[in-house]
């Protein structure tokens, strides 16, 4: 048994050097969102508290009727437990959302280092030498444990710092923690059924988004369906109110179960092969393959058929509650009250809810015409682009073909996006309200994509090596998105964010300069790009 | 471009650096219409660099670059219809089947004959049905081999073709090159297997630290090298050690010695040893290994002659980008 795991310690100091740059800016990055919300919330409370001669806590409680009863921020962030208590607050602002990217760390860390590494053959290296055939998820798996271990030891120490109760802090860390090794260990079981490690991820990163949608609807519709996510679980354990203790073991119980599942499926696949079986295939070539932009297709469409039932899945997921957000504000009387005061109907409630969710799925959008945008950076370090372009295919068509697959692709999503929230609205309301103005509120999103997947073009033209630098880039917007408002960036900070120009209400007509804009930059990017790589060496 | 040029690669002083490591040092390269030219030197001497240069993948520094009478970087798209390549590492699309990705680079190439497709598959006893990922690396390699062999290429570019094939395959890769050869294709080969260059190679060209360093037909090779001669004489055969062209002397008795001599002192070394009087002769012609050996093997001062990995400088570097 003990050989069974045999020199972990060395592979997980290799993982550690290989991932040194990339689980390092990780870090940093969820980190940064943790430490930034308790010292932005604390300005924005004291500025407040000045203005109006009271005390920050008096501000907090105000706050916190304005955002518990917002559907909207609920469906974000989770359920609006404990507002009027700073823990509370900031543990909501930190949000589902985060704990989504920290299981995105953790998938994406997975991927890395198990799939990947076996599809390359350098695992065969690794097996090859005296190594315990659990070794290496073994090491990857504690690598994921520590990652997830760091972010909760940051929380507890950031939130002791602020003043607040050390074992409450140490409990919200302990949330964010255990919820990242829960899709940490569920990664380990996908890349044991897969065989390739995109299809592997593609899976974790689809337990996410389901975990994700069923509390957002769990928490809106109060129906209890967040108990069936591991967000939710975590999002439960309300630290900052009445604390319950159960949910810590579930998430326990969870993980432990996920890793043995996976120690399990190790013994049962060769090094390479997956649990799922690769048929033969086709002797000879269907004529529809036979061109650069055959080729591309093929490469392409599987992921890209996958995104778009991730983004109908989660645009249905928020569509469905949309006529809850409306009645939401319509039941209470005070919020209609305050609302009208401030020139808000019901009408306007949807539309912010919508401009709200149509921005973030642009955002997760974004992130899949980004994926698409590096297919060809994969194609040429995997040795694959020297043979088509040793044919009598030009560079430009090489790239162009992939590049034409991430332009289409973004008013594709788009499109999907908004007729899936207006379908899954129209299926629970029976009527189907405002199409046009909800599909042409999605696609005026479409050019923010274009010009954030213009900047990796941009930069694989430099060079292959710069073209991640796209994910600063996504990174930087996504930022500006959830946190912008809240840690107050100057406006010309918060301007960086090409999303931020594009936030069209459904049926409005502003801000056609900016969809102009930002087309003309997508498309400057994508040529530039383009022109600087038939410049530079390949290969 | 002129197709009935009889220079098919032209190369002369070609420079080419990555960063601060220089793979090609003044390179040079003549390959005629019709013969097959052996590109050898050892691990991370260029050879694949010089080649990829050739298909327009990389930008070469400074040099003269010319294929089939064109420039290999500018006219790529229009050279690599008449031009078939087969790269040092073959990198297969893991979803896609070995047929369809015959096809696909046979299309994307130099076109594809279907008779000539059928004809490659069995003679090189492919399962065209398995899908990329399931190859072995001598498969990989087979798959190349049939889209580049079946099509209707006049210039062959082949980089370790052979490297992982089985000795019967490889004897199939020999019978269709020389197919070729008779329809009056060329070749230019990249092989560490010396049996191959010997029984393929009109010429060959060897390269060290990104620098010619000989080139000629095996015969004028062989003459700029040292034959080995083990001879017993009537008379004491001491004195031969002293003769010009002589070295490695070793006496085993005051009659009997073997020493190699250079090549072009064989005949008054033989004249010498016939005044000693003949009694037993044994000579060895220097064999291809003892050739490149001496090329590859010289004090090499930036230990560029190490383990190196097959597919050259330019995709180590791919690789450490990662």
């Amino acid at each position: 048994m003990k050989s069974g795991f045999a020199r972990t310690g060395e592979l997980i100091r290799l993982i550690l050097r290989l991932d040194r740059i990339k689980l390092s800016l990780w870090l940093i990055g969820v980190c940064f969102l943790i430490v930034i919300t308790p010292i932005s919330l604390r300005a924005v409370t004291s500025t407040e508290a000045e203005t109006q001669g009271v005390t920050p806590e008096v501000v907090l409680a105000q706050q916190a009727v304005l955002v518990g009863n917002s559907g909207a921020s609920v469906a974000l962030q989770g359920p609006p437990d404990a507002l009027d208590t700073f823990g509370g607050r900031y543990a909501f602002e930190i949000g589902a959302f985060t704990f989504a990217i920290i299981g995105l760390m953790n998938v994406l860390l997975i991927g890395r280092h198990t799939r990947a590494e076996e599809e390359s053959g350098r695992a065969e290296l690794v097996r090859a030498a005296s190594v315990g055939p659990w070794s290496s998820i073994a090491a990857v798996g504690i690598v994921a444990v520590a990652a997830n271990l760091l972010i909760a030891l940051v929380t507890t120490v950031v939130f002791s710092a602020d003043g607040l109760d050390p074992g409450r802090s140490f409990l919200f860390g302990a949330a964010l923690g255990l919820c990242g090794m829960v899709f940490a260990a569920v990664a380990l079981i996908w890349v044991q059924v897969f065989e390739y490690g995109r299809a592997a991820t593609g899976a974790s990163l689809a337990v996410i988004a389901v975990a994700f949608a069923l509390r957002a609807v769990g928490d809106v519709q109060e129906n209890g369906l967040s108990y069936f996510s591991p967000i939710g679980w975590s999002q439960a354990i309300n630290p900052f109110g009445d604390t319950v203790f159960w949910p810590l073991a579930v998430l326990l119980a969870a993980i432990a179960a996920a890793f043995g599942v996976a120690i399990m499926l190790v013994l049962r696949r060769d090094v390479g092969a997956g649990l799922i079986d690769q048929r033969p295939g086709p002797a000879a070539a269907a004529p529809s393959l036979l061109s650069a932009f055959g080729l591309a297709w093929r490469l392409q469409r599987t992921t890209l058929a996958w995104w778009c039932i991730g983004i109908a899945f989660m645009s249905a997921t928020y569509g469905s509650v949309l006529s809850e957000i409306e009645s939401f504000v319509e039941e209470m009387e005070s919020m209609r009250d305050v609302l009208e005061q401030m020139g808000m109907s019901g009408d306007a409630i949807r539309d912010g809810f919508l401009t709200l969710i149509l921005s973030m799925i642009a955002l997760i959008a974004g992130a899949g015409v980004i994926q698409s945008m590096l297919r060809p950076r994969g194609e040429e370090l995997a040795g694959r682009a020297e043979p088509v372009l040793a044919g009598h295919v030009s560079r430009t068509r090489w790239l162009g073909a992939h590049l034409l697959l991430s332009i289409v692709a973004a008013p594709v999503f788009m499109v999907i996006a908004g007729l899936s929230v207006v379908a899954a609205d129209g299926a629970i309301t029976g009527r189907m309200t405002d199409v046009g103005g909800v599909l042409g509120a999605a696609l005026a999103r479409t050019p923010a994509l274009w010009a954030v997947a213009g900047v990796g073009v941009l930069l694989y033209g430099l060079a292959k090596e710069y073209t991640l630098g796209v994910w600063l880039a996504f990174a930087v917007t996504t930022f500006v998105f959830l946190f912008g408002e809240l840690v107050r960036l100057p406006d010309m900070a918060l301007n960086v964010s090409p999303l931020r120009h594009v936030t069209h209400l459904p049926g409005g007509d502003q801000g056609a300069t900016a969809i102009v804009v930002l087309t003309a930059i997508g498309l400057a990017t994508f040529a530039g790009g383009m022109v600087m790589f038939t410049r530079r060496d390949v290969g | 471009m002129n197709s009935n040029n009889q220079s098919v690669i032209h190369i002369e002083n070609l420079h080419k650096a990555f960063g601060a490591t220089r793979a090609l040092d003044g390179l040079n390269l003549h390959v005629e219409r019709g013969e097959v030219m052996g590109f050898l030197g050892p691990n991370g001497s260029g050879k694949s660099t010089t080649i990829r240069v050739l298909m327009g993948l990389l930008r070469q520094d400074a040099g003269h670059v010319e294929l089939l009478g064109g420039d290999p970087w500018a006219d790529a798209v229009e050279l690599h219809r008449r031009i078939a390549y087969v790269p040092g590492d073959v990198n297969l699309w893991p979803g896609l089947s070995g047929g369809e990705t015959i096809d696909l680079l046979g299309r994307l190439g130099s076109g594809l004959d279907q008779k000539r497709r059928t004809e490659m598959i069995e003679r090189f006893d492919l399962d065209p049905t398995k899908k990329g990922r399931t190859y072995s690396k001598g498969n990989r390699q087979k798959v190349a081999l049939v889209a580049a062999l079946a099509g209707n290429a006049e210039l062959f570019v082949l980089d370790e073709p052979t490297a992982g094939l089985d000795p019967l395959m490889e004897s199939v890769f020999q019978d269709v090159v020389r197919e070729q050869l008779d329809d009056g294709k060329t070749v230019l080969l990249s092989s560490h297997i010396l049996a191959e260059v010997e029984s393929l190679c009109d010429r060959v060209t060897i390269i060290r630290d990104g620098r010619t360093v000989e080139t000629g037909t095996l015969t004028e090779l062989r003459h700029l090298t040292r034959t080995s001669i083990r001879a017993t004489t009537a008379t004491p055969i001491a004195t031969i050690a002293d003769h010009e062209g002589v070295t490695d002397f070793l006496g085993h008795n005051h009659h009997r010695a073997s020493f190699s001599v250079a090549n072009d002192s064989l005949g008054p070394v033989l004249s010498a040893l016939s005044e000693l009087g003949i009694e037993a002769l044994e000579s060895q012609p220097p064999t291809l290994e003892e050739l490149f050996m001496r090329h590859y093997a010289i004090d090499s001062p930036s230990g560029s002659s190490e383990i190196d990995l097959p597919s050259g400088g330019a995709s180590n570097e791919a690789a450490a980008g990662l």
